[in-house]
Formats: C-alpha cells, structure tokens, sequence
C-alpha cells in the first residue's frame, strides 16, 4: 500500500484540496495516509466499499461497544446524567444491521420527504427575511448571515422548537458544530447539557402529549419503545449534528462557486429549472464532507486489496468525485452536466437521511439568492477565504458579497 | 418495460422521486413506492438513473 503525504486529521491544505486528490487517484485505489489511515480513492471502490456494510463496519469504530451500555444496563444508565447517557447512546451514525434498519426504520417514519416537502414555503420565507440586508445593498456575509442560520432555524422549527425557546435553542445547536472549536470547553460543556435536558424534557412531554413536530413524531415513531428514551434524545441531536453545519457548507460551497464562475450563475439566472441540477453539480465539485469513516472487519476487501481487521478506513468522497472513468471534465464546475451520480451523501444503508431536506434548503437558498441578487460582486477575494483546519469538513468560514 | 421497489431495502432517500416523479412516489411513512409499473420508453432514461442513483439497490426493471 502506497504511502501518501496527507494527513487527515490535520490537513492543512484546506484552500485547495483537489490538487492532492488527483495525485491519490494517480498513486492508487488504497493508499496509506501519513497519519495511518487506509484511504479508498476511486469512484467505484468508494461505492463499494459504502455498500459492504459487513465488511466495513460503523459499529467497529467504538460506538457499538458504548451503546450497549445504554440498552443493555438500566443500572448503568441510571447513574449518568442525561448528558453523559445521551453522549454514550446509539445513533444511526454508530450502528450496523440489524439494529440500524430498525432505529432508521423509526427516524424514517419522524423525518419524512412529505414533512420537508409541506414546510418548503415557509423554508423559502426564512431564506428571504436572512437575505433582507443584502436586498438592502449593505455588504453581506453568506455564511453567518444565510447559509449558517438558515439550515439552524428551519430544523428548529420542524423540531417543533417554539419562539420564545428559539434564541437559547440556536445558541445551543452551536455545540453541535464546528463553532464548539472557538468555544470555552466550560460553555461547549453547558450549552451541551442544556441542549440535552431541554431535548429529554421535549420528548417526555410529547409521549404525554403528541404533537406534529418532529420531536412528537420522533416520540410517536418509537411507541413500540424500540429506541430508549434516551436514544430518542440522541438522534434528536444527531438531527442538529449531521444537518447544519454540513447544510452550511454545502451552501456555501456553491455560492463561492458560483462566484467564480459566473458564467454558470448566469445560466442558473436565466433556467431556474436548472438550479436543482446546480445543486447536484456543487455536491460533487465541492462537498462539504470530504471523506467518510468505516472499520475494517476479518472480510474487508477493496477491489484486489485485502485490508486487514481493525484498520481505519477512510472514502474519500471528494476525491471519487472527480475520477475521471466517470465524469467527462471531472475538474470542471458545470451546472448542466448530466448525470450527476456523486457519492456527497454517501451510499448504502448509512446514506444521508437527511438528504431531502438539505436538496430542498439549497435549492430554495439559491432560488431566493439569485431573485434577490441575480449579480453579486465578491469581495472577498480567493486569497483572503479561510478554511477551518480541517480535512473532513470544507467550507468557508466568511464570504462577503455586495449586489 | 416493469418496475419494482423492494421495500426492505428502500430507505426513502427521494432520490427516485427527484429523478423520475412520473414513475416514484413516496407515502406518508416514507417509504417510496411505484406509482405505475409499466414504464413508456421515454421514461427508461430516467428510471434508469434512478436505479443507479439508489443507494441502496432497491428499485429492480424487468424488461
């Protein structure tokens, strides 16, 4: 296995990671990462791997192992905190078949298409009040004044999250996110347990008293009590971790895209019905999730490449998704490419559940931005957009537009 | 051409019903279903992608 100079948990390269991607998909199909992970680099072995859910397993990386604490022993639960035990429970993110179908079956039946599809005007409401000042003329940030709180404030709303709890809810959801990196580790740690007990208390409330907000379809969904309460409370959260920053980014990503391509935003202008297809065309070219984790187990293989148990296995997403035996260009943002079959969401079972609502955030988001700013001129210039110091998630943290 | 959704493997991703609205539908638990089988021609395109996008493999075509 090929050693690569990379290094996943730190990688600095953020401004431009593409470059490196193409010299792993040049290098080979499984490569090693400085650092000591397996990366998986092509198209198909990504899919691949993502679909061999046996062979490379989310429970192996630890969370099984914690959750059964959390099922399995009362006495044990008991003795936590609602903040300690929902930091231990099982989500969608830590577990294998069969105990994922059956919590997915029960998150599928809360998070509905149909209750993301009813909720697009309002949707389209929130994303036309953040974009008011930019309407104004006044110079405007897209990511902490639109792409950040749009994906907050809407699945604060499905949660059934009311008014007057708002402005204490969107601070909290912060923890979830990568703003706990600039936090306190005493403010994390409060708002943290806040956000928790506030969440334990919604749910025990809506059990008494159902509701159709997300949290009492949560509660509804779960009345043959396959999930614990308290796991209830974690994927409630887990809502709020896997949406909005990742939402954020996506967002954002295009929106710097077509920044610097305004060829392609003008195209958008002129064939709105072209804006899904946009949408599609940024998860590809610039995915908020850069790679995704799996454990290896005894039968792990990669095309040719057996890999052995216990192994960090990393799919790099971004890097599959300009593997040219797939896409013509790969390396070109075009918002008409036919086709568009990235992997930004995954593959298999752990395919992003939230997918049809973060399709219907961006396409939404750009609809409004470019009725509202079919031109915006770019301030900040491509040498001046910080990046977060990481590999896994990529976005800008400030992007200021004017019309 | 006839079209089929194993509904122990559909997810309700929505991809389907993006790609092909004409052929996929999903109900109110979720769960995608076929809203006619028999596919005209022009459609095979798009149920085609459809079947590729699925993450999970759950939508199978008989000729």
């Amino acid at each position: 296995m090929a050693i690569i100079d990379f290094d996943y948990a730190a990688f600095p390269g953020n401004r431009d990671p593409y470059p490196i991607y193409a010299q792993m998909r040049d290098t080979g199909r499984v490569l090693r990462s400085s650092d000591g992970a397996v990366m998986v680099t092509r198209y198909d072995d990504v899919r691949n791997t993502h679909a061999d859910f046996s062979g490379f397993s989310m429970a192996a990386m630890g969370g099984d192992m914690m959750g059964q604490i959390s099922r399995a022993d009362d006495a044990v639960l008991e003795e936590l905190s609602t903040d300690e035990a929902v930091g231990l429970a099982n989500t969608l993110l830590t577990i294998d078949p069969p105990s994922h179908d059956t919590i997915r079956r029960v998150v599928n039946r809360a998070f509905t298409p149909r209750s993301i599809i009813d909720r697009e005007e309002r949707v389209r409401e929130i994303a036309r009040e953040l974009l008011a000042p930019l309407a104004k003329g006044e110079p405007f940030d897209i990511v902490t004044q639109f792409a950040g709180p749009l994906p907050t404030i809407v699945i604060a709303e499905m949660l059934g999250v009311p008014p007057e709890d708002m402005y204490r809810f969107v601070q909290w959801s912060k923890v979830t996110g990568t703003d706990a990196m600039s936090m306190s580790a005493e403010t994390t740690r409060q708002f943290r347990t806040e956000l928790r007990e506030y969440f334990a208390a919604q749910v025990a409330d809506r059990k008494k008293n159902p509701t159709d907000d997300l949290i009492g379809r949560m509660a509804a969904a779960n009345d043959e009590q396959v999930m614990s309460d308290i796991e209830v409370v974690a994927s409630c959260e887990l809502f709020l971790s896997a949406g909005n920053d990742t939402t954020m980014r996506l967002l954002s990503n295009m929106i710097v895209a077509l920044g610097r391509h305004p060829e392609q935003r003008e195209r958008l202008v002129d064939d709105a019905g072209l804006i899904p297809n946009g949408v599609e065309e940024a998860l590809r070219y610039d995915p908020p999730v850069q790679f995704l984790f799996r454990a290896s187990k005894e039968e792990a293989v990669v095309g040719d490449t057996e890999i052995a148990p216990g192994e960090l296995v990393l799919t790099m997403l971004a890097c599959a998704n300009r593997d040219a035996d797939v896409f013509d260009d790969a390396e070109t943002f075009d918002v008409g490419r036919p086709d568009i079959m990235h992997v930004s969401f995954g593959h298999g079972i752990h395919y992003c559940i939230g997918s049809p609502l973060a399709r219907q955030e961006s396409r939404v988001g750009i609809e409004e931005l470019l009725d509202v700013a079919p031109t915006w001129k770019v301030l900040t210039s491509d040498d001046d957009i910080e990046y977060d110091p990481t590999g896994l998630l990529r976005g800008p943290k400030s992007f200021m537009v004017q019309v | 051409m006839k079209v089929t959704i194993d509904p122990e493997k559909c997810l309700g991703t929505f991809r389907c019903v993006n790609l092909a609205p004409e052929v996929f539908d999903v109900d109110d638990d979720g769960n995608s279903f076929v809203v006619d089988a028999d596919v005209s021609d022009e459609l095979a395109a798009k149920v085609d992608l459809a079947v590729r996008s699925c993450p999970t493999g759950a939508i199978s075509v008989e000729d």
